[in-house]
């Protein structure tokens, strides 16, 4: 399995998660609820990867960050808050090694870690949006 | 999604809610008043711009519009007893507080924003004060 199977393998798995909560995600468009109030919009987006190269030893590893904005819309300051608390412990407990190492990955099992960053919250009326940062570390095929 | 009608027709509501004025009227949408008695109230559409138009993959995706409207407060002084004891300032003060820190019952707005209140004009015992609203409406994505 080539190393872009992984990663393309893992970009479709976490999409699949995200899925699986409720989300939006992105690719299948905002179509279901374009307003977020009960279906939170999600993009998925891949700033870099690291290669830990080794001198002809393998196996070798990479780790690839992914980066989840999630997009909530509500402007209630009494609920706005447990709704942005719901949401980055849901993709927390979610996102994890068994749940990547599936489909294209159910017999390999390539990933082997799973690391979540501080999540970033920040307000614009009406909408919260949600930055969660992942590592997501697999073994080179 | 209010229309600029919606929003005006709610700050038009607002302001013949409170009894301060004689005439309250659109000046986007009226004929002149025959006859112009005071105090009045007039209420126009300003502009409204995209707070989020930009890099569609880097914006969140709902749109946000700030709409600006100007309400323009137009008092003529002492011309009764009645008059005297609501004055300009007391009428700019009702004016705001009608429309300030309330939605007016539109949805998807956020809560009016009295930006400012500024001389707009003083002509033959006529003093115009200018008071400019704005809200912001969230479009849902096209």
């Amino acid at each position: 399995m080539s190393n872009y199977d992984t990663i393309n393998a893992i970009t479709v798995n976490l999409r699949t998660v995200l899925a699986g909560l409720g989300l939006q995600v992105e690719e299948g468009g905002f179509s279901a609820d374009p307003t977020f109030t009960t279906s939170p919009g999600c993009r998925v987006r891949y700033p870099f990867e690291e290669f830990h190269d080794t001198f002809r030893q393998r196996p070798s590893a990479c780790e690839a960050r992914f980066e989840i904005e999630i997009y909530v819309n509500d402007a209630d300051p009494q609920t706005r808050k447990q709704k942005q608390q719901q949401w980055v412990h849901a993709v927390r407990d979610a996102v994890t090694v068994d749940a990547l190492n599936t489909g294209g990955l159910a017999a390999s099992k390539l990933v082997s870690a799973v690391r979540s960053e501080e999540p970033e919250i920040s307000y614009s009326w009406p909408l919260s949006t949600i930055r969660y940062r992942l590592n997501i570390r697999y073994r080179e095929g | 999604m209010p229309t600029i009608t919606d929003i005006e027709n709610a700050l038009l509501n607002a302001l013949k809610a409170t009894g301060a004025f004689t005439v309250v009227e659109s000046i986007g949408r009226s004929d002149v008043p025959d006859a112009l008695a005071h105090p009045a109230a007039f209420v126009y559409f300003v502009s409204d711009t995209d707070t989020r138009a930009g890099d569609e993959d880097e914006e969140p995706p709902l749109p946000v519009d700030e709409v600006l409207y100007d309400v323009i407060v137009q008092s003529k002084n002492l011309i009764s007893a009645e008059a005297a004891a609501q004055d300009s300032y007391g009428l700019l003060d009702t004016a705001r507080d009608a429309i300030h820190g309330k939605t007016l019952g539109l949805t998807r707005a956020r809560s009016f924003r009295c930006l400012s209140r500024v001389l707009a004009g003083y002509e033959n015992g006529v003093i115009s004060y200018r008071l400019r609203m704005r809200t912001e409406i969230w479009r849902a994505i096209a």
